[in-house]
């Protein structure tokens, strides 16, 4: 395609500093890239920098800071249990079986080792439905068991008895830290030509003829072939700006964290009770979640309430919440300390399936997000999502996950 | 004695910090018949400038201070102490103050209005060696030898810019220790005789400063400007110190036990940043300070943030400051305020900060104390993070506060970054060349202070 | 012996405690910091990572180097601790013990 190339605005921070040289991608100056990145999170540096691997000419743009969305809310969960069968079970798996090597391809220390994961049941209908789980899991190939009360207790002495019938437990399942693995992706993305602006707002996707001709930012109009949005909650109204309605609500989750602790988690925890949430018309919620970090510090959470609002704000319920349930799991977190907050949207969607892929009337405009689980699948989302830039992504199934999908159905 | 009773105690005028600034607030509004209920994080109010000695330890009430602790047993004050104010959340037409202090303590206090005067602490200045037991701040010796009657080393070396030390010189050489050398940072005040006018009534400050120059002559301790203690050394504890001129190469080693760092002081934002005050970087000060009209009031309606905490002034400054919110506060409680009361209260205002400026003036932090990292020491002391690991994450392309901090952990420790910010921030300017406003802030999220899991409930179990 | 303590007035009754399963005489008013160090010990406890040396550093509530395990309590700050009759005071440990 042949845009007329417009000049990349020179980077202007805090308004009273002489511009800086921008960051990364030789091609930047007097040129124009061939995709902009929507979103500098776990999914939004994975394709910017899958997409740079590939000798795309790429820009990420962030609004704040990298992972500083839902993506640096994330309790860094390399999770399968929770995988929605069929092709997200299958694309999930897919996208785990890169995860031991991703450290090496990087050059990174992400942090990632295997833990375990638990789904603690509370009761006989949560019992059910992991039993169901379990089977179609194994059927998988996934190593997902079944353990009763006291096979809970042996594996996590600390769980209280009486909060639990039983857990659905994978000892696969690992941990990382977010912030590294986006760290770890742009600073990779960089060697190959990436270019990155964080502190950048992008306030449209600009659309001719039915086809994306870039964004404008406040760092000035960036012309592209390609927009891949992958802005969380925030794509939401970014897809406005393009004519798009997308299906995407979010909830603004609320977690916290303790000071360092003695290892009394070896497991990530959640509970499974998140598989039988039914949306409240926005009453906060709390649904247990807990994971032991590699200091030591217990990370908790979460408060959750279903929202248009796009915040960061704490609310004074959220907290005492998030204790009271961490409390009522594990008893010998009373006294621990809390050091820090945080509150963020996270964004879902009605089916619990992505957004991914292209949108209906819109060449080269591309979505990714409402992802479930989201780190398992950064490898494979970004190695997709760059495929369909370069074209080599031909799988016809992800139209099931077509951000269009929804487009004649009911929104709450 | 705290109402046991109300789980969500209200207050028309919540008061956070028992230092002079809240104290004299606390003052000011119960004259105007504004009942007031005063949270402080201490056994004892009074602050760090006010605070009182334990009776066991032959403790005698500091005569500026009597007056303003007499105050708090009225009856229309209530003080709680030992108790910390972890979350400042807008609540209908106040806020929500979240607390936590022993059993029977109120956990939650609906204000109208709020008082934050949370005062400042010691700024921490990083260099090799600044971890190692016996090296503390001057406020850490001053503590002690003052208000534990301890005298906590035997061959002292103390570090920092200002009068403040001559003072703590002083105690400790009457306390009967040693005292190598007092350090001063910057170069000798020749500019002090321009600001002769501002001193002028401050005749308590000058003669202390004096008693203090003539100790330390009498006992023969250095004074040697544009000086600083470049590192420190030891088997587990402090046994030496290397120092040298600021800015310069030489270097000079002297055998001490401990090390006193009084670098001046740094505001303690955390609450007023939580609650959603803004706040702007002051490069005077060389800290981010709340935006405050000229009622002392935040961004936010009906909270006001005073003393030391807004801006390093001294308890001067502070109690005026107090009583000049504590007027805007009454006012905005539809009390009468008289006007001539306001206008003096702002002249003796205006009066002490003249006077607090050119101490600043004379004594900034210096812009060379940089110089004094390696790539091995220690930035962020809870999370053990180097200066080292910091340089090579801004090379891999983090240029704000929070991408260095998401990365490394710097900051995510349990002093929630009050130690390393300032440094992280400063340490970040130099290496890309950029002024320390320009990097971004870091919110402090509830709890601001570290809090027990059960503590955040809204009810004791 | 690094601290030593002021020569006092008033004859206050000590108190005992115990540090490291040791007594040692204290006065009411002190705080366990005071004690300590009284009692000549800077090192309060060791970092996780490095295993560092850490006591008392800024003398007020605010950087959490001085922690000890106090009365079974761990990562309790010496500073703002004043001492009791009884208290059981426990040093040099790291929060991943």
């Amino acid at each position: 395609m042949n845009l007329t190339p417009l000049p990349l605005s020179p980077h202007r921070r805090g308004g009273n500093s002489a511009p800086l040289p921008s960051q990364g991608g030789g091609w930047e100056v007097g040129g124009t890239p061939d995709a902009v990145v929507v979103g500098g999170g776990l999914i939004g540096s994975s394709i910017a920098y899958h997409l740079a691997r590939a000798g795309v000419r790429t820009l990420l743009i962030e609004q704040g800071d990298l992972a500083s969305g839902a993506s640096g809310a994330n309790f860094g969960n390399v999770q399968v249990e929770d995988a929605e069968f069929g092709l997200s079970l299958e694309l999930t798996l897919r996208s785990y079986a890169r995860f031991a090597s991703l450290g090496a391809e990087l050059d990174y220390d992400v942090g990632y080792r295997k833990t375990g994961n638990l789904l603690l049941i509370e009761n006989q209908h949560q019992w059910a439905m992991m039993r169901q789980r379990a089977t179609r899991l194994q059927a998988a190939g996934v190593r997902a068991v079944l353990l009763d009360r006291d096979e809970t207790c042996r594996l996590e002495p600390h769980l209280a008895p009486e909060a639990i019938l039983g857990a659905l437990y994978n000892p696969d399942e690992g941990m990382l830290d977010p912030f590294r693995l986006v760290h770890a992706y742009t600073r990779r993305g960089r060697d190959a030509g990436l270019a990155v602006w964080t502190h950048t707002r992008v306030s449209g996707i600009v659309v001719r003829s039915g086809r994306v001709a870039g964004v404008a930012t406040t760092r000035g109009s960036v012309s592209a072939g390609w927009v891949i949005l992958a802005a969380g909650a925030w794509s939401r109204e970014l897809g406005r700006t393009a004519g798009l309605d997308l299906p995407l609500q979010w909830v603004h989750g609320e977690a916290a964290i303790t000071g360092p602790l003695p290892p009394m988690a070896r497991n990530a925890m959640t509970t499974a009770a998140f598989f039988e949430a039914t949306e409240g018309a926005g009453e906060q919620t709390v649904g247990f979640c807990l994971r032991q970090r590699p200091h030591g510090n217990v990370m908790i959470g979460e408060a959750a309430r279903v929202t248009q609002r796009l915040s960061r704000a704490a609310t004074a319920t959220a907290l005492p919440a998030v204790a009271a349930e961490a409390e009522r799991w594990l008893p010998a977190l009373r006294r621990a300390a809390v050091i820090r907050s945080w509150a963020i949207p996270v964004a879902f969607t009605a089916d619990s399936r992505p957004l991914l892929g292209p949108v209906d009337g819109v060449a080269g405009l591309l979505v990714a997000t409402g992802l479930k689980s989201t780190i398992i699948l950064t490898p494979l989302v970004g190695e997709l999502v760059a495929g369909m830039v370069t074209g080599e992504t031909r799988d016809a199934r992800l139209v099931e996950f077509s951000p269009s999908r929804m487009r004649d159905a009911a929104q709450d | 004695m705290p109402d046991l009773i109300a789980q969500h105690l209200q207050a028309e005028l919540a008061i956070v910090g028992a230092g002079p600034a809240g104290l004299a607030a606390a003052a000011e509004a119960s004259d105007l018949g504004v009942p007031v209920t005063l949270i402080d994080i201490f056994p004892r109010p009074g602050g760090q400038y006010f605070k009182q000695t334990p009776p066991e330890l032959d403790g005698v009430p500091d005569g500026h201070a009597r007056p303003l602790l007499d105050r708090l047993s009225r009856a229309e004050m209530e003080v709680i102490s030992d108790t910390a104010v972890w979350g400042i959340f807008p609540e209908g037409e106040g806020y929500l103050l979240c607390l936590y202090g022993p059993a029977g303590t109120p956990r939650r206090l609906l204000a109208k209005k709020v008082i934050l005067a949370p005062g400042a602490y010691d700024r921490p200045v990083p260099f090799p060696g600044w971890t190692l037991p016996g090296v503390m701040t001057a406020g850490a010796a001053l503590t002690l030898v003052k208000h534990q009657r301890l005298l906590p080393g035997r061959r002292f070396l103390l570090s920092g810019t200002g009068p403040l030390q001559l003072v703590l010189a002083r105690h400790l050489l009457d306390a009967g220790g040693e005292v190598a050398a007092v350090l001063d940072a910057n170069p000798f005040p020749w500019r002090a005789w321009r600001h002769a006018p501002a001193a002028w009534g401050q005749w308590e400050r000058l003669a202390e400063g004096w008693a203090a120059w003539r100790t330390m002559r009498k006992a023969g301790a250095a004074l040697r400007w544009g000086h600083v203690v470049r590192r420190a050394e030891g088997e587990g504890e402090v046994a030496r110190a290397v120092i040298g001129p600021v800015g310069g190469d030489d270097t000079e080693t002297i055998a001490v036990d401990t090390i006193c760092l009084g670098h001046g002081l740094t505001p303690s934002v955390h609450l007023a940043r939580q609650a959603g005050c803004e706040h702007r970087y002051d490069p005077v000060q060389q800290a981010c300070l709340p935006v405050r009209d000229e009622w002392l009031q935040t961004t936010l309606s009906g909270i006001f943030v005073v003393g030391d905490g807004a801006g390093i002034g001294g308890k001067d400054v502070a109690q005026w400051e107090g009583r000049l919110a504590a007027l805007a506060a009454a006012r905005k409680l539809a009390r009468t305020v008289a006007a001539d009361r306001i206008a003096a209260v702002r002249r003796e205002l205006a009066r002490q900060r003249r006077f607090a400026a050119v101490l600043i003036d004379l004594f900034p932090a210096s812009a060379h104390l940089g110089d004094l990292l390696t790539d091995d020491t220690v930035l962020c002391r809870c999370e053990e993070i180097t200066v080292g690991e910091i340089r090579r994450v801004v090379a891999e392309g983090a240029e704000t506060l929070n991408a260095v901090r998401m990365v490394t952990r710097a900051g995510m420790g349990r002093c929630q970054g009050r130690m390393c910010g300032g440094p992280v921030a400063e340490l970040l300017a130099r290496e890309l060349g950029q002024p320390v406003d320009a990097l971004g802030q870091v919110t402090p999220r509830p709890p601001v202070v570290p809090v027990p899991l059960e503590g955040l409930l809204e009810e004791e179990a | 012996m690094r601290s030593s303590r002021l020569p006092r007035a008033s004859g206050s009754a000590m108190v005992e405690v115990t540090v490291d399963g040791d007594p040692v005489q204290a006065y009411p008013g002190e705080t366990v910091a005071t004690v300590l160090l009284a009692a000549g010990r800077r090192t309060f406890r060791h970092t996780d990572h490095l295993h560092a040396p850490r006591g008392l550093f800024c003398g007020m509530g605010v950087c959490f180097d001085c922690l000890v395990t106090v009365d079974g309590q761990a990562n309790v700050r010496a500073c703002m601790t004043p001492v009791r009759a009884g208290m059981i005071i426990e040093t040099g440990g790291s929060s991943d013990a």
